[in-house]
C-alpha cells in the first residue's frame, strides 16, 4: 500500500515536472516580395493607381512612376535581383504594351539597375518608365503586374502582390477627393486646379492632404481665382468655366470663407 | 510487481525529463565603494526663467578620503534625443557644476530633464547617480503687459495674482533682446496649432501674439515663450508689402489672424493633433485694429477702414461687411474708428467713432443674436453728455457690470453712461497725486472667473504702475487686489490661461 501511494506521488511529481525546451530559431526559408500598394477599404482588393500625362506637362514625352516593394524573409548580404510580369487587367480594359506604353520589364536597364534589391535592404523603390504614346488618345491603358519568381523571391502576400497601373492622356478623380472641400468631380475644374495652383492634384497630393488650414487656403485661393478668371471670360464674351457636360465649375467651400 | 511498475515509473520520468538548461551566471557586479545619496527619489520640480536654483548636496558613503573625490553634475535633456538621433548617444550630457553641492540658476525650456551627479576617485573609478527634474516655466499664466521701452523697443512683463510672481521684460530674459520697434498690440489665444522645428511635427500650445509698428508680428507659446510663427512662416503665401499684422484673437472655435487686409482663419487645434497653423488668404475685406467679441451671436466685430463699414466676422471666419438693409446701418463715411468693446450688461457692441470733419467722438450700439445677425441701435455724439471722456485719448467699454464707456480726462477716470447720458468722475483708490492716469482697461475673462478686472494704469518718472481692481458696478471696487510695477509705457494688458480651453473673453480683444 505505501509502495503504491510512493508510486502516485511519484506520478504526479513527474506529471508537473516543467519540460522547458529551447525555442527553435526562425528558419523561414522562403524569400517574397510586397508591393506597397491601397488596399480598398471595403474589398481589400488593391486600387488602382492613376497616372496622367496632363500632370507632366505638354512637353513631357516619358515620364517615372515610382514603386516601393518590401522584402519578406532574411535579409540578404548579397545583391538580390528580381523580375517583374505584366498580367492582364481584364475584360473591357486595355493592356498597357511593352515599350509603346512602358519601358519593358526585360530591359536591360531595368534588369541591371533597377530590378535589384540591393544588400542589406529590406525596402526597394524602383521606377516604371511610361510613355506618351499616340494611341492613349483612343483611351486609357492598364499595367497590371507582378512578381515574377526567380531564385531570389516568390510573390508576396496575396493582397500585396499586384500594382495596378492606369496610364492616361486625360485627368481622373484622384484618390483622396474630398467632395466636401473640392465639390463634385470634373476633369475641367481638376485641370483649373493644377493650372492656378502649380501642383499636381494626382493621388499622392490628394492623399496627403491632412492640414485644414491649407485646405482651407487652397478651396479660398480657387474660389477667388475662378472670379477673375471667369470675369475675364465674360469680358471676352466666353460662357463662365465649365465642364463638358454644362456642369459649373465652382468651389463652394472656399466660398463660404 | 513493485519492480515492474517501478521500472516503467523509471522509464517515464526518463521519457519525461526536462530538456532544461540553467543559463543563468554567477554575480559579477560589484557593490561599488563610492555609495551616493542626498538626491531626490521623486525628483525635483522647478519654475524656470524665475531666478529659481536647483540646490542639491550629493552625500557619498565611501572608504575614500574626500580628497581624492571630484564631483561634477550634469544635466540630460531628455527632448534633445529628437534632434541627436544616435542610438549610442541619444541624449546630450550638459555640464551644469562641479563640487558636492549644485546651486544651479534653472532657465531652460519646460520638459523633463535628469540631473546628474559623477563622483570619481582619483583612481578614475566612478560613480553616477541622477533624478528627474521636470521644468514647468512661469510664462504659461498670468497677465502679459506690452510695454513700450525706453529706447522705443517692445517687451513683455508679467504678472500672475495666483503665484504673486512678477517678471519684467520677460522677452529680453528668454530672446536677449526686446522686440526691435514701437508696440502695435498684444493679444492671446488659445489651442494654436503650428510646427515644432524639433521634433518636426504639427503641435498645438496656447500663444501670446506680440505686434510692431515696423510690422512684425512674433507668435510665441506660452509654455517657454519659443517663438513659433513669425512674418516668414505665419502664412501659407507672403504679406502684401503693404499689410500690417494687428493681432490673433479667439472666436469660438476659431482663431483669427487680424491685419489691415482682413481677416484670416482657422480652426483651433486640438493638443494631441496639431496643425500646421499657418493661415491662408483673406476673402477682400480691410479690418482695422480694434476688435471685440459678442457672446450672443458668436461673432467678432470690427472696423472696415477703407470703406467706413461694420465688419462682422463669425464663428466660422466669415467676415462680411454691414448694410443699410440688412443690419440698419447709417451712412458711415466720415468716421473713423477708435475703440470697439462689447458691454455684456446689455448686449452691446459699442463703437467709438470719430468725425473727421469735426473731430467729435460718437458712441455706436449694436446688438447681435445667434439667429437674425445684428442691427445698429444708435449713433450719437456723445459730447454733451460725456465732456471729459469724449476728450479722452484712451476707450474702453466696461465689459459686465454696467452701461459704461471708460475715460481719462485732466488725470481722472471717467465713465459715461452710454444708455442713460450720464458721465460721473470714478475715484480709484490708491493712486498718489503725481502719478498720471495713462490707461484703463476692463478685462472680462468669463462669468466665473477670478480674473476679471477694471485695470487702471499710471505712469511716473518712466516707471509704470497697474492697479488691478474688482469692477463692482461699473466702478474700481475699494482698494486694487494686486498691482504692478515696471519700468516703461503700457501699451496693452491681456491675461493668458494654461487651459487649452477658455471662454473667450468679452469687452475688447485688444486696448
Amino acid at each position: 500500500m505505501k509502495n503504491r501511494k510512493a508510486i502516485c506521488v511519484l506520478l504526479a511529481s513527474i506529471v508537473f515536472v516543467g519540460c522547458e525546451k529551447s525555442l527553435p530559431v526562425y528558419d523561414y526559408p522562403h524569400n517574397s516580395l510586397n508591393f506597397v500598394v491601397t488596399l480598398d477599404e471595403e474589398t481589400n482588393e488593391v486600387v488602382e493607381k492613376n497616372y496622367s500625362f496632363v500632370y507632366a506637362g505638354d512637353a513631357v514625352e516619358t515620364d517615372t512612376i515610382w514603386v516601393t516593394v518590401t522584402t519578406q524573409g532574411f535579409l540578404s548580404d548579397k545583391n538580390r535581383p528580381f523580375l517583374l510580369q505584366q498580367i492582364t487587367a481584364g475584360e473591357g480594359k486595355r493592356d498597357a504594351l511593352a515599350d509603346i506604353h512602358y519601358e519593358s520589364f526585360d530591359s536591360e536597364q531595368m534588369l541591371v539597375h533597377h530590378l535589384v534589391i540591393p544588400a542589406g535592404a529590406s525596402k526597394h523603390k524602383f521606377p516604371i518608365v511610361v510613355y506618351r504614346d499616340a494611341s492613349l488618345s483612343e483611351g486609357d491603358v492598364c499595367l497590371y503586374f507582378q512578381i515574377k519568381p526567380n531564385e531570389h523571391f516568390e510573390q508576396g502576400l496575396t493582397n500585396y502582390r499586384t500594382v495596378k497601373l492606369v496610364i492616361s492622356n486625360t485627368l481622373k478623380r484622384p484618390e483622396g477627393w474630398e467632395e466636401y472641400y473640392f465639390g463634385t468631380y470634373g476633369p475641367v475644374k481638376h485641370k483649373f486646379m493644377i493650372d492656378e495652383t502649380g501642383l499636381r492634384w494626382d493621388d499622392e497630393f490628394c492623399t496627403s492632404l491632412s492640414d485644414f488650414g491649407y485646405i482651407q487656403y487652397l478651396t479660398m485661393m480657387l474660389h477667388q481665382r475662378l472670379q477673375v478668371v471667369n470675369a475675364e471670360r465674360k469680358k471676352q464674351g466666353l460662357d463662365i468655366l465649365k465642364e463638358e457636360d454644362g456642369r459649373t465649375v465652382k468651389f463652394d467651400f472656399g466660398a463660404s470663407f | 510487481m513493485i519492480r515492474k511498475k517501478c521500472n516503467i515509473l523509471l522509464f517515464t520520468i526518463l521519457m519525461l525529463s526536462s530538456c532544461y538548461s540553467d543559463d543563468s551566471t554567477i554575480a559579477t557586479e560589484l557593490i561599488p565603494d563610492i555609495a551616493i545619496s542626498g538626491l531626490s527619489e521623486e525628483g525635483y520640480s522647478i519654475i524656470s526663467y524665475a531666478d529659481n536654483y536647483l540646490d542639491i548636496t550629493a552625500d557619498v558613503n565611501t572608504n575614500y578620503p574626500e580628497s581624492e573625490l571630484s564631483y561634477r553634475w550634469y544635466l540630460i535633456d531628455k527632448m534633445a534625443e529628437y534632434a541627436v538621433g544616435d542610438e549610442e548617444h541619444p541624449y546630450q550630457w550638459e555640464a551644469i557644476g562641479e563640487g558636492r553641492t549644485l546651486h544651479y540658476n534653472v532657465r531652460l525650456a519646460p520638459g523633463e530633464y535628469e540631473v546628474v551627479v559623477e563622483v570619481k576617485a582619483a583612481n578614475d573609478y566612478t560613480v553616477y547617480r541622477k533624478a528627474k527634474l521636470n521644468v514647468t516655466t512661469p510664462f504659461s499664466e498670468g497677465f502679459y503687459i506690452l510695454k513700450e521701452t525706453a529706447g522705443g523697443n517692445t517687451e513683455l512683463d508679467l504678472c500672475n495674482p495666483a503665484t504673486g510672481l512678477h517678471m519684467e521684460d520677460c522677452l529680453t530674459a528668454v530672446h536677449g533682446q526686446p522686440l526691435a520697434g514701437i508696440p502695435e498690440a498684444l493679444s492671446t489665444t488659445i489651442s494654436q496649432g503650428y510646427i515644432d522645428d524639433v521634433t518636426n511635427t504639427m503641435a498645438s500650445s496656447n500663444i501670446v501674439t506680440v505686434t510692431t509698428k515696423d510690422r512684425e508680428i512674433c507668435v510665441m507659446r506660452t509654455s517657454d515663450l519659443k517663438v513659433i510663427m513669425n512674418n516668414d512662416n505665419i502664412l501659407f503665401t507672403k504679406f502684401e508689402d503693404d499689410e500690417i499684422p494687428y493681432s490673433i484673437v479667439q472666436c469660438m472655435w476659431c482663431n483669427i489672424l487680424i491685419t489691415n487686409k482682413g481677416v484670416r482663419s482657422q480652426y483651433q487645434s486640438s493638443l494631441d493633433k496639431g496643425e500646421s497653423g499657418r493661415f491662408g488668404i483673406t476673402n477682400g475685406i480691410h479690418t482695422g485694429r480694434q476688435v471685440a467679441y459678442e457672446r450672443n451671436s458668436s461673432c467678432i466685430f470690427l472696423w472696415d477702414p477703407d470703406t467706413k463699414n461694420v465688419v462682422c466676422c463669425d464663428y466660422n471666419g466669415t467676415a462680411r461687411h454691414g448694410s443699410k438693409e440688412e443690419n440698419n446701418l447709417s451712412t458711415m463715411s466720415s468716421y473713423d474708428c477708435l475703440q470697439i468693446g462689447h458691454c455684456n450688461a446689455n448686449g452691446n457692441v459699442v463703437y467709438v467713432l470719430q468725425q473727421q470733419r469735426t473731430g467729435m467722438v460718437w458712441v455706436m450700439t449694436i446688438t447681435a443674436n445667434f439667429s437674425s445677425g445684428w442691427q445698429m441701435q444708435q449713433l450719437k455724439p456723445i459730447k454733451a453728455y460725456a465732456p471729459h471722456v469724449s476728450q479722452s485719448p484712451v476707450f474702453s467699454v466696461c465689459a459686465a457690470e454696467a452701461t459704461l464707456l471708460y475715460g481719462i480726462d485732466d488725470n481722472k477716470l471717467w465713465g459715461y453712461d452710454f444708455v442713460n447720458n450720464v458721465e460721473k468722475e470714478l475715484k480709484p483708490e490708491g493712486m498718489a497725486e503725481d502719478e498720471t492716469i495713462t490707461y484703463v482697461s476692463d478685462q472680462y475673462v468669463g462669468g466665473n472667473s477670478t480674473n476679471n478686472y477694471l485695470i487702471i494704469g499710471t505712469e511716473k518718472e518712466g516707471h509704470y504702475t497697474l492697479r488691478f481692481y474688482k469692477n463692482f458696478g461699473g466702478q474700481p471696487d475699494g482698494k486694487p487686489v494686486f498691482s504692478m510695477t515696471g519700468i516703461g509705457h503700457v501699451r496693452g494688458v491681456r491675461y493668458t490661461t494654461n487651459d487649452s480651453f477658455q471662454s473667450v473673453e468679452q469687452g475688447a480683444l485688444m486696448d
